[in-house]
């Protein structure tokens, strides 16, 4: 059988076509990605994908594009509960970064990408989290409306369990104390231990269905602008309180020991 | 004569290596090679591929094309898309593409043309499927002026790659042949609009 050979040529020399962003009060550049990167996040804008793809197409856009510590600290913020860096700032740097590169001025004087946002720390009532068979008691504050999306898109849409690992990882980061998390971490890795991932995953299920992000863009952004404001605020304030008295999220997870 | 025919297809599988990994393009039917090569680009050969690799192809590919680090990029995978899927067919990739849209666009009198010579063009490989196009493109040609619009037709390639860019021009490949063949047959079309 005859083999056709290629082999890539080292990646081409140009213009990065930096972008100048101040996402929420921080100054980043960001240069322009691969034409692959680009073309896979055109699902970003497209009318026929689902939300969980499109949630998807813009975290790989994210990874494939920031700088790796640029990355990293896009991810402290977003998991920070009182950072103002949230779904609306993401999309609107996504948003921002696709028209100055896909209208590239001539003369290279791109005009700075300035993104806004207020914080808006989530009004979700922290939940307990109890099974008694595997030893499992922590609180869980409700995370930012980018988590929820960016992990109901990788646990919806069945990417690899890779991909699933880190999004339960960036989840547990997000809505756990720093010290439960971390012991959930430590046990999950154990191998004398019952609590293996799938448990894990269980219950972020469960955590992301009763904090779901509902509505669309439009509609969050109308509930933003109200929040805290009249009577549309209040009357979201009352539904917060409704939803803080439900029962905390009980599993009754089977542990393989029994 | 039209160019860009490359020669026999393989027997079987497409077998190719980018950057010393060994792909696999499996035997395909004509209806999915058909279905494929009538999309707009890049749809037309990423439907194939790399979706239609064997093993876990299409998510390394998928991979490098997303990784920062790695050098492979859009364009490069549609080259390398383009003479294989080219190889895999016997003909260059963008004469097998005009034919099958043309094709596609009028099954039922190429059907019917293929059933009158005993043909029956979705059960044979796509080769044979594209030969059988050519067959009935130039059967419906009734003067040269008409073989050379054909011609044209069936050789032209997307000013564009999948990135959007313009294609280089590929200047070895542009023959003198090939040179007088176009001059002519833009002379002719010219003629035909000066005699309206």
């Amino acid at each position: 059988m005859d083999t056709l050979t290629f082999t890539t040529a080292p990646r081409r020399a140009r213009d990065p076509h930096t972008v100048p962003v101040t996402l929420c009060g921080e100054d980043l550049h960001v240069d322009r990605p691969k034409d692959s990167v680009l073309f896979f996040a055109q699902q970003i804008v497209a009318d026929t994908v689902s939300d969980a793809d499109r949630a998807l197409a813009v975290l790989s856009f994210l990874e494939s594009t920031l700088k790796p510590s640029d990355r990293k600290r896009y991810f402290d913020r977003v998991m920070n509960r009182v950072d103002p860096v949230g779904l609306e700032a993401t999309l609107d740097l996504v948003a921002g970064l696709f028209a100055r590169w896909t209208d590239w001025p001539i003369d290279g004087q791109v005009e700075p990408l300035i993104i806004t946002a207020a914080a808006s720390t989530p009004t979700g009532a922290p939940l307990t989290v109890v099974n008694e068979d595997l030893g499992l008691r922590f609180t869980a504050h409700q995370p930012k409306d980018v988590v929820l999306t960016f992990v109901s898109a990788a646990v919806a849409t069945g990417v690899g369990l890779g991909q699933q690992a880190w999004a339960i990882a960036f989840f547990l980061d997000s809505a756990l104390e720093p010290g439960d998390a971390l012991l959930l971490a430590q046990r999950m890795r154990r191998a004398d231990d019952d609590l293996d991932l799938g448990e894990v995953d269980e219950i972020v299920r469960a955590l992301i269905q009763r904090w779901a992000p509902t509505g669309n863009r439009a509609t969050r952004r109308a509930e933003q602008r109200h929040e805290g404001h009249g009577e549309a605020g209040a009357q979201r304030g009352a539904h917060g309180q409704q939803r803080a008295r439900r029962q905390p999220v009980r599993r009754e997870q089977r542990s393989r020991r029994a | 004569m039209i160019g860009g025919v490359l020669g026999l297809p393989p027997a079987g599988p497409t077998r190719f290596t980018l950057d010393d990994r060994v792909f696999e393009l499996s035997v395909l039917d004509a209806r999915t090679w058909v279905e494929a090569l009538v999309l707009e680009a890049p749809g037309c050969w990423w439907r194939l591929i790399p979706l239609h690799l064997d093993g876990c192809g299409a998510e390394v590919v998928y991979q490098r094309l997303l990784d920062p680090e790695d050098g492979l990029d859009l364009d490069d995978l549609e080259q390398v898309a383009e003479r294989v899927l080219g190889y895999a067919c016997g003909v260059d990739f963008h004469l097998a593409r005009n034919l099958a849209v043309s094709v596609y666009g009028n099954w039922l009198a190429f059907d019917g043309w293929c059933v009158g010579a005993g043909f029956s063009p979705l059960t044979e490989p796509i080769g044979r499927l594209l030969a059988a196009a050519l067959a009935w493109r130039r059967s419906l040609c009734t003067t040269e002026s008409e073989a050379r619009a054909l011609e044209a037709e069936l050789s032209a390639v997307p000013v564009r790659t999948a990135s959007g860019r313009p294609r280089e021009a590929t200047v070895g490949q542009w023959t003198a042949e090939q040179e007088e063949r176009m001059f002519l047959g833009a002379l002719e079309t010219l003629g035909r609009r000066g005699n309206r």
